[in-house]
Parts: C-alpha cells; sequence; structure tokens
C-alpha cells in the first residue's frame, strides 16, 4: 500500500487491524485508538482520500490502497496544513487524542467546492468523539478554513 | 498556538502507549464476567503454554512478589476497607474486576492468553441497587464487615436546630443521579520498564506523577525511592485518572520481576467497565424556609454508590458535594449525612466537579420545590436567597469561603439575557415547546489551605515549584501537576516569562516527572494549576529575576530558585447559567436550543484556554443531563461497554454557547470545573418549564425521552 505517499509493505497477520499495524508496524503513532469499536473516530485515516475507521478495517482489507495518515497531512516542508493551523487558530484542541481523527475526517471537507453551512460543518463533526471541547472550535475550524481556501 | 498544539497536531506527540520502549510485552487483564461470587479458582496452565505468552500471573503470584493492597488516597473515619486488592483472591463483587494478568508478545497475544484462563465462580445473589443493598436480609458483599455500608460521615455547619426552629415551611425533594464515566478519548494505561540499576520508571496517563509514585510503590511493597512516574501526554482525564489504579502498580511488578518493558494500555470496554465510574447518588433534602422564602436549614441524606470496594476516593465527592451544597445562598445551617453503599458494580470515584454537581442540582431542585409550596417563582426564590456583593466575604455554613463576587447580580444579569433568548427561539420539532432555565452556580476552586484539605480527608495542599537557569540561558519551570488537555506548559511558561520579562522562547517547563520535579502531595485536580501552581511560578520566577539582577550574565546558568505555596484560602468561582431547550411532548425528545453562560472566574490569565475549559465542561454537563448513564442488566452485567451505548454528546448535540465575562478583580479564580455545574439544573428546570410542570418533588438523571415522559 501507499502511505503518506511512500509504498510501503508489510507482512501482517491476516487478523490484524489497520490501526494497529500503522501504529506498530510502520510508526505512525499519529493514529490514536480510543476505542476500537468504531464510535469514537479518533483512530481516523483516509483511505483512497476518504475518511474511514482504522479500528474497523483489517490491514489486508487495504492492501494495493492509498492511505494518509495525520503524519502525511503537514507540507514536506513541515508547514501545518491549513486546517491544522486553523484547529491551533480556534483552540479546538485541548489534549488533542482525538484531533489527528478531526483532521482526517474533516480535510476532505476543505478540499471540497461550493459554500459549507455551520450545520453542513457540525453534522459532519459529529461522526467523532471528543470529549474536551465542546466541538464548537472544531466547526469553526472548519468553516474558516473552507473560506480562506474557497 | 499553545506550546502543546504542534506535536497534537502533526501525531508527533507521544500519549503512553506510544512510549512503550522496544520489545514491550503487551499485558491483557483477565476480568471477572460474574457480578458477585465467590473465586474458587484460576486454570491458568494453557494460557501459560500458549506460545508468545510470557507470564501469568494471579493474586497469589503477585504476593509472592511482594505485593501489598492499594492504600486509598481518601478514608473517612470508621471506613471497613481502606486498600485495594491488586487482583481478586476470593471474592469478585463486580464485572471487570481484575482477576490475572497475561504478559505477551503483543496484544493480540495477550488477548488469546487472556481467553484460555478458565475461571471458576461460584455465583452470589446480585445487589445493584443502593436501597436494595440497605434493606435488612440483603446479601453481603463483604461478610466480614455485617453490613453493606462502607463508610458514613456527616457534613455540617450552623446550629441546626435554631434554624428549623425559626422555618415555618418545610419541604422534601429527591434528586436520583445516575452512574457515569468520565470517558477521556485515552484510556487508562502504563508502560513500565526496570533499569540497570534496580529502579523502575512508569510511564502513567495521571494526573499526578508523584501520588501515583506513592500509591503504586506501596502496591508493589517498594521503597518510593525505586519508582519513577512519567507524565508523557495525557489524553484527557476529568477525574479518571486521579490518584492510582491496581493495573498500574501490576504492571510495574509484571516489568520488574520479567526484566522485560511491559505496556498495559486498556481497551474502551475495560474503560468503561472497570475504571472508576463517578456520580450515582440519591439525595434527599429537606429544605426549612421563612414564610417568605428564605431558606434557613438544609438537611439532607446522601447515599452514594461505592460500588463492589472502594476506590481510592472513597466517600470523598460526595463527602465534598455535601460540604458545598448550600453553594451560594445564605444559608443558617446545614446537617448532610453521608452513606457509603457498596453495589455489584465497579468502584466509584470522581469526575469533574468532584461531587459538586450533584449536590449543586439537589439544591436548585430543593428551591424549585420551595418556590412552588410557597407560590414564588423559580427567579424569586432565587433572587431571596442570593449572597450579594456587600455580604461578601462569608462562608457557608460548612466554614466553606466565599471570597468575593456578586452572586445576585451575576444571577439577574443571567435571568434577563434568558428571558431575551428564549423570545427568540421558535419551536422546531412540530408542537415543540420552549422552557428556559436560568441557575446560580458556585464553586470553590484549588483546594486549599492544607488544614481544609486534610480535614476534607485529602493530602495536604501546598505546591513547590523550582526555577532554574540552564546553559543556553533559559529559564527551565519544574512543576509537580502534569495538564490533561488544560494548556498548562503554555500558561505556566506565560507566566514565568512575564514574571521574568523575558520572551516566551526562553522559558521551558517540565511537568509531571517525579524525578524532575519538586514533590506535591495533591495533583492537577480543582483547578489548581491556575489558582496555586500559577501563583507559585510567579513568585518564584519574581523571585529568580531579581537574584540574577544580582550577577553577571555569564554566571546566571546552574542558578535556581525553589518557593512553596501553601494556598491562604480556596477562590470560589461563580456565575449563572440558563438553557433554552424544546421539547418533543410526542416524542419526549429535548434538544437544547441556547446556552448562556455567565461566569467570573476573576482575572482570566488566558481567556481562550478559560473558554475552552467552559465550553468542554457545559458539553460534559449535557451528556450527563440528557444522555450519559452506564446501566446493568439484573445480573450485574454492564449494558454500557462501547459509545454505542454509553452516548458522549456530538457536535450535533451541543448548542452554540453564549458566553458572558464577568472578571471580579483580585485572584484567580479556578475555571476548571466550573462548566459543568448548569447544564443539568437549568436544562432540567427548561424541561419543567416547557412541560409546565416546576416543583416537581423527584428528578433522575439523566432526561431521556421515557423520562421526560413519566
Amino acid at each position: 500500500m501507499t502511505v503518506n505517499g511512500q509504498p510501503r509493505s508489510a507482512t501482517v497477520q491476516p487478523r490484524r487491524l489497520l490501526c494497529d499495524v500503522l501504529r506498530d508496524d510502520l510508526g505512525l503513532h499519529g493514529v490514536r485508538v480510543g476505542c476500537a469499536q468504531g464510535p469514537c473516530g479518533s483512530c481516523t485515516v483516509q483511505l483512497d482520500g476518504e475518511p474511514v475507521r482504522s479500528c474497523l478495517m483489517l490491514a489486508a482489507q487495504a492492501d494495493g490502497h492509498t492511505v494518509r495518515t495525520v503524519e502525511g497531512l503537514a507540507g514536506p516542508d513541515g508547514a501545518l496544513h491549513p486546517l491544522q493551523a486553523a484547529f491551533a487558530a480556534e483552540g479546538a484542541l485541548q489534549c488533542g487524542f482525538c484531533t489527528p481523527g478531526f483532521l482526517m475526517l474533516l480535510e476532505p471537507l476543505v478540499r471540497s467546492d461550493g459554500p459549507l453551512s455551520d450545520a453542513e460543518a457540525r453534522r459532519a463533526a459529529s461522526a467523532n468523539l471528543c470529549r474536551c471541547t465542546g466541538y464548537e472550535a472544531i466547526v469553526r475550524a472548519v468553516l474558516n478554513t473552507r473560506r480562506a481556501e474557497g | 498556538m499553545r506550546r502543546e498544539d504542534h506535536g497534537l497536531l502533526t501525531g508527533a506527540t507521544a500519549f503512553t502507549a506510544d512510549i512503550a520502549p522496544n520489545g514491550a510485552l503487551a499485558l491483557v487483564f483477565v476480568r471477572s464476567t460474574v457480578a458477585h461470587g465467590v473465586l474458587k479458582g484460576l486454570e491458568l496452565s494453557a494460557a501459560r503454554a500458549l506460545d508468545g505468552v510470557l507470564a501469568v500471573y494471579d493474586a497469589a503470584d503477585l504476593r509472592a512478589l511482594g505485593a501489598q493492597p492499594m492504600p486509598c488516597g481518601i478514608v473517612t473515619p470508621g471506613q471497613r476497607m481502606t486498600a485495594l486488592p491488586l487482583l481478586a483472591s476470593d471474592r469478585v463483587t463486580y464485572v471487570g474486576q481484575p482477576l490475572a494478568v497475561v504478559a505477551a508478545v503483543d496484544e493480540y497475544v495477550a488477548c488469546d492468553g487472556a481467553a484460555l484462563v478458565q475461571v471458576e465462580v461460584e455465583p452470589l445473589p446480585v445487589v445493584m441497587g443502593m436501597e436494595a443493598a440497605l434493606a435488612p436480609d440483603a446479601p453481603l458483599l463483604h461478610p466480614e464487615w455485617g453490613t453493606n455500608v462502607l463508610a458514613e460521615s456527616v457534613v455540617s455547619g450552623g446550629v441546626l436546630d435554631d434554624a428549623v426552629a425559626a422555618a415555618v415551611v418545610s419541604v422534601c425533594s429527591t434528586l436520583r443521579v445516575q452512574r457515569q464515566a468520565p470517558a477521556s478519548m485515552e484510556g487508562r494505561a502504563c508502560a513500565a520498564d526496570l533499569g540497570g540499576d534496580g529502579r523502575v520508571t512508569a510511564w502513567v496517563s495521571t494526573q499526578s506523577a508523584h501520588q501515583a509514585k506513592m500509591m503504586i510503590a506501596a502496591a508493589c511493597g517498594w521503597p518510593a525511592e525505586r519508582l519513577r512516574v512519567i507524565c508523557p501526554a495525557v489524553g484527557g482525564s476529568f477525574g479518571l485518572k486521579e490518584y492510582a489504579y491496581p493495573e498500574e502498580a501490576v504492571s510495574c511488578l509484571v516489568a520488574a520481576d520479567l526484566g522485560r518493558p511491559v505496556c498495559w494500555a486498556e481497551d474502551r470496554r475495560e474503560n468503561l467497565t472497570s475504571a472508576c465510574h463517578a456520580r450515582e447518588s440519591v439525595i434527599e433534602l429537606e429544605l426549612h424556609a421563612s414564610s417568605d422564602g428564605r431558606v434557613l436549614a438544609v438537611e439532607g441524606k446522601w447515599l452514594w454508590d461505592v460500588g463492589g470496594h472502594p476506590s481510592a476516593h472513597g466517600l470523598g465527592p460526595a463527602q465534598w458535594g455535601a460540604t458545598m451544597l448550600t453553594g451560594p445562598y445564605r444559608v443558617a445551617a446545614t446537617r448532610i449525612a453521608v452513606t457509603g453503599v457498596v453495589t455489584n458494580k465497579a468502584p466509584i470515584g470522581g469526575y469533574r466537579g468532584y461531587g459538586g454537581p450533584q449536590a449543586h442540582l439537589a439544591m436548585e431542585r430543593a428551591l424549585d420545590v420551595l418556590a412552588s409550596e410557597l407560590g414564588l417563582g423559580g427567579e424569586e426564590i432565587r433572587r431571596r436567597n442570593l449572597l450579594s456583593a456587600d455580604e461578601l466575604p462569608t462562608a457557608m455554613p460548612t466554614g466553606v469561603p466565599i471570597d468575593s463576587g456578586d452572586h445576585l447580580a451575576a444571577f439577574e444579569e443571567m435571568v434577563v439575557m434568558a428571558r431575551a433568548a428564549a423570545l427568540e427561539t421558535a419551536p422546531v420539532f412540530p408542537g415543540g415547546a420552549i422552557g428556559v432555565g436560568v441557575a446560580p452556580y458556585a464553586m470553590s476552586s484549588g483546594v486549599g489551605p492544607s488544614e481544609v484539605a486534610v480535614a476534607a480527608g485529602m493530602e495536604p495542599s501546598f505546591e513547590t515549584v523550582r526555577l532554574a537557569v540552564d546553559e543556553d540561558g533559559c529559564a527551565v519551570v519544574h512543576v509537580p501537576t502534569s495538564a490533561q488537555g488544560q494548556g498548562h506548559l503554555t500558561l505556566l511558561a506565560d507566566v514565568a516569562a512575564g514574571a521574568l520579562g523575558w520572551p516566551g522562547e526562553r522559558v521551558r517547563v517540565i511537568a509531571g516527572d517525579s524525578d524532575l520535579t519538586p514533590y506535591s502531595p495533591l495533583s492537577a485536580v480543582g483547578s489548581r494549576t491556575a489558582v496555586v501552581v500559577a501563583s507559585v511560578v510567579r513568585r518564584a520566577a519574581l523571585e529568580l529575576g531579581a537574584s540574577l539582577e544580582r550577577v553577571p550574565r555569564a554566571d546566571w546558568p546552574g542558578r535556581s530558585v525553589e518557593a512553596t505555596l501553601d494556598p491562604p484560602g480556596a477562590p470560589m468561582t461563580y456565575g449563572a447559567h440558563a438553557a433554552v431547550v424544546e421539547v418533543d411532548p410526542a416524542l419526549g425528545t429535548v434538544a437544547v436550543r441556547r446556552y448562556l453562560a455567565l461566569d467570573d472566574c476573576g482575572p482570566r490569565l488566558q481567556p481562550e484556554i478559560v473558554e475552552g475549559q467552559l465550553r468542554g465542561g457545559i458539553a460534559q454537563g449535557i451528556g450527563s443531563a440528557l444522555l450519559e448513564e452506564l446501566r446493568f442488566d439484573a445480573d450485574g452485567t454492564p449494558l454500557s461497554g462501547s459509545f454505542s451505548d454509553y452516548l458522549l454528546p456530538t457536535a450535533a448535540v451541543v448548542p452554540h454557547i453564549d458566553f458572558i465575562v464577568r472578571e471580579t478583580p483580585g485572584g484567580v479564580k479556578g475555571v476548571g470545573e466550573a462548566g459543568v455545574f448548569g447544564p443539568a439544573a437549568t436544562i432540567a428546570q427548561a424541561v419543567d418549564d416547557a412541560l409546565g410542570r416546576r416543583g416537581r418533588r423527584s428528578l433522575e438523571l439523566p432526561l431521556t425521552p421515557e423520562r421526560v415522559l413519566a
């Protein structure tokens, strides 16, 4: 599979989850495992550009696909992605454990065109759980980034 | 941008599970699936024989390593059990209780091993409710006690008999608060490694390196010096990770025994079923008042559902809540009898506000009952009882100081705004009814001085910090307390830089490492970092700055200052919140349409951090009011083992919040817990307002559709 732009290969047991292979075999600890049951979304990565819960996929299912984790979000020069910068500017993270999942969940929204309402951004953000922030700053970060990018 | 942010945003920051040294073994606990029974035997041989399993330990194996029960942090006089078993040895008292631990090459193999452990338990009748546990013929969880009562305590102040005698009206009310989970996004975790010098380093997802070190070392049977505890980044806590857990001591014992690094990271099911639960209480209050609605005395009984055995917190949260129960109101006397009752559920601990939110809700409900009894409105009853600025400073009948501010003015301001917000809110549901609730609150912050903390069963509350100049001429701030998302590195660096008059990049903060930071008996609880630690950092930085003025710059490296502060008091944060809700009378659904929060936490050191703390607290309070409930079946099996059954508020549930800032000049008041007080009281009041049924004598949380329609 391609991970953050690099071809990576690993031999894995059939039962191993994508999140565990990304974390333990590839050292991508930005994949945070918050529940391993699906609902929290902290382990969200992008598979072929779409957000997926990496705890609900077997690593073998990602064979041949393109995976992007939070480590692949900043530019090659280390410059933060506009959504990352907006998270910081808006105070959209506190403990930061859920943050990579939210970034990977919401980044496609920032990439797409057209107007985005507060309600749409809120609905999209409601796919993942955050226990610290109360979400408003996350929604604001998405809207501000989309405005700036659009 | 906070200092913490870059690493968290890029994934570079390491949490405990990311820290385990190479070759670390994974630990998985075997837990009881029976809520109450006699543990007849554990068959470990099949697990031990599994390829990839290095060791399996039960309680006897740990005892052979010198393990001791882990001492409780808070002990009430007369408490019948004061230390926690690391692994159950003869009796199980809740589903999720740890019985054995498997160390294996990875977590998958460790799970395989755990599945091979055969557990023989002879079931006993389960006791799930406190009333059932107190019945004369109730099965006893700890037969040697002769009762299911862990401990009793009376929290009182003022001359109750005189106040009751002067009253002409008395009203009773009952509040049932559900069992909840603090549910930080990162669960509990511990990595441990034996060093060449025989010392063990433990990385623990905890609120206090020093407290964890003392408790874990005691449970391991080690001198405290053998252990170093480091807090890496911690993914939220909210009280969940205060004190230490038996699993953390077991991790250290196994690392030392095998001479291999180990890592334990609980899964969400373990987190929701065996980490400390919180809040479950039944609170009955009787308010005694004059004919014009002035409250003279508050009497009450607080039943506190301890779980199968005490957690490190014991009766702590209920006692703390009972102490603060009269809140911002002018009350002459109070007497609350707190009873800790064991039931076949997981041990109960602390959660943001530490008993305060239940107490607040009980008092607010009682006032509404009194208002209804006297034919007064909810606003008027509060107006007649709230303290105004010219009455301060004063104290609650229990002696808790109420230092500064204007409780009445804050409430009046919020009443006006809440009315306007309600008028602006149109129903969305077909036939939807709008209701509004307004509640003041007062929250003692900072925990101090030491004699007050010790009287409440806690440790002394002093904090020591050290500031040193390193070889590059930077100031390094060593603080014992660590953060779990509150941005303390940013806050404390700014405080030190400001006091020194140096740019922020010349200040570094080292926090939460028991080897590198001064000893602190308490931890990052009760908003202590802003209230206590920031004060002592400022003082130390001023001292260091003054001392550096007298020496040439070349001699700065190595110079240091240590300062200790025992807080002279505990500043009272206060304010008033309002909720505008819509109730669907057909379905019982409640939606919070508007939320308004007026908070006075004194001068705001970091306004963005303050607002973040309030916002997050309010979201948690909304969860408490409407969604979150740890449920069990009649056999004691948890029904809430995932976030599909334990519902946290999502972005779709938490509304826009209007913040109104009030800043009483003077000292900083804490804000970490302030947000969680308002939502349950305001939402419950607003639901009753919408349904035209204010003044009901009983309330049970959360306000599920079934309860709303009942």
